[in-house]
């Protein structure tokens, strides 16, 4: 990566610089254009190859759509040199949300990921394709479409959500406290699955879930736990701190989208049956917060704000996980019948 | 009298039935506050100085002057030593909230709970950000 050029020039510019770079890697590339559909929306991904998609597409497949006015177009390759340095931190206004050009740099990777607002268009680099990591192919975008969404009103979580098609629950809170624990026990009894560690929200009149990656990422010793999931891991053989990553299709359970009725913060207790006990509000965001906030880049203010809303409009429980996997999805289904 | 405000764009905070939940963006610490200190919170981010907030609370809730002007200077200390408040030049304060603490209702002290388990998030995403002003300065 070389640099100096674009520092103090405007970030449009910076962008503009980024944008000619792709085009050089684009020209005389046989590239490969996807349509998805994202939380309503037209997503148009251009990718620089077809090595480049195998390694973005597959955790976005459920959501492949025709072609159609995009919304957003995201250009994605890998390769050649990129003309940008870094910042020092967030800026007030990305924190704020109110800058229209968002850019975001993985020192440890190279990685580049950029938006520019007014011109619905995105951008996303890595140097090769060492650099990009497992979870990213198992989760690709996010950053791109925390920006995004973020800016059409909408909230990404960090955080699961499975349900039945009249209605869902959403599963927030800390790492390791059993969200894709309870949405895998979920999906393996049958109901609808949205996703297990990022969603996105709408606060319409009827809060809803949507989907934006196809796959679960579990801890190794977990996948004892799921027997039907076992032949499913895609990555069998990787290094030991790596998740096992399962992807899923809609004949497996895979859902774009859900109503939402309740938040659940789910937690390990000591008992062998599941069950549910009240939370207050307070609680609930406290829970809920930190882990979406904390991983955000720009619009935190505004996301927190979008998060307390959809606490208070929503009734809020604590899931607490008996040793018993098998009584999650009951206890999970009766309340969202309680709750029809 | 020294009046105060929310340290920063690095402290945001909301309020849910009477209770706040405050996250320190800078270093991931993040803080619940309820009942009166909920209550001070509100008085002090909305450019109230520590007097009035005593004051404030002396009139709404029953218990000993002595005892609710210790606390407010106790948890005033503690949140500008948290980097949550700073001093301020606010002259029109806004309104407190006090959620569902009533007229009369006895005073009991609340702490500033401060949790600091997510603290490695922000070590895990070492990502930075374009300023739209200001371009992409070079990294001192």
């Amino acid at each position: 990566m070389t640099s100096a050029e674009a520092a103090g020039a405007p970030s449009r510019n910076t962008f503009d610089s980024v944008l000619g770079d792709s085009e050089v890697a684009f020209s005389g590339s046989a590239g490969v254009t996807q349509h998805y559909d994202v939380a309503g929306r037209v997503l148009r991904v251009d990718y620089s190859s077809a090595e480049v998609m195998s390694l973005h597409h597959r955790a976005l497949s459920h959501l492949s759509r025709g072609p159609g006015s995009p919304d957003l177009t995201v250009k994605v390759w890998i390769g050649g040199e990129i003309d940008v340095v870094l910042a020092d931190g967030p800026s007030s206004e990305a924190r704020a949300g109110t800058s229209r050009v968002r850019g975001a740099l993985d020192p440890a990777g190279q990685r580049l990921w950029m938006i520019d607002l007014d011109r619905s268009l995105a951008l996303v680099w890595s140097p090769d394709t060492l650099s990009i990591p497992y979870w990213e192919q198992a989760s690709p975008f996010r950053l791109i479409f925390h920006w995004w969404t973020s800016s059409l009103g909408l909230l990404q979580l960090h955080g699961g959500a499975v349900g039945e098609p009249s209605g869902g629950v959403l599963i927030v809170g800390a790492g390791g406290r059993g969200k894709s624990t309870t949405a895998l026990a979920c999906l393996t009894s049958g109901m609808r699955y949205v996703g297990d560690d990022y969603v996105v929200v709408s606060l319409a009149d009827v809060p809803t879930v949507y989907s934006l990656h196809s796959t679960a990422k579990l801890e190794r010793h977990h996948v004892a736990t799921f027997p039907q999931l076992q032949g499913m891991v895609t990555n069998h053989g990787g290094p030991a701190e790596e998740k096992a990553v399962v992807y899923f299709d809609e004949a497996e359970g895979l859902s774009k989208s859900l109503p939402l009725k309740a938040i659940l913060i789910p937690g390990v207790a000591s008992q062998t049956r599941t069950t549910l006990s009240p939370i207050s509000g307070q609680e609930t965001l406290r829970a809920a917060a930190p882990s979406t906030i904390l991983q955000l880049s720009g619009d935190e203010g505004v996301s927190f704000g979008r998060l307390a809303q959809l606490v208070r409009r929503l009734p809020h429980f604590r899931l607490n996980l008996g040793s018993d996997i098998a009584t999650i999805a009951p206890t999970v289904g009766q309340l969202l019948e309680d709750l029809a | 009298m020294t009046n105060f405000a929310k340290a920063g764009g690095h402290v945001i905070f909301e309020t849910i039935d009477g209770e706040a939940v405050v996250i320190n963006l800078d270093n991931g610490n993040y803080y619940s506050l309820r009942g009166p200190a909920a209550v001070v919170w509100s008085a002090l981010t909305s450019g109230h100085n520590v007097k009035d907030t005593v004051a404030a609370l002396e009139e709404r809730l029953s218990g000993d002057g002595g005892e609710i002007d210790a606390y407010v200077r106790a948890l005033c200390d503690e949140l500008r030593g948290e980097e949550l408040i700073k001093e301020s030049q606010v002259r029109d304060p806004g309104p407190i909230e006090w959620g569902d603490i009533t007229t009369g209702a006895p005073f009991v002290a609340t702490k500033l709970e401060r949790f600091d388990d997510m603290q490695d998030l922000i070590l895990l995403d070492p990502i930075h950000e374009v300023d739209q002003q200001e371009g992409w300065p070079a990294k001192a």
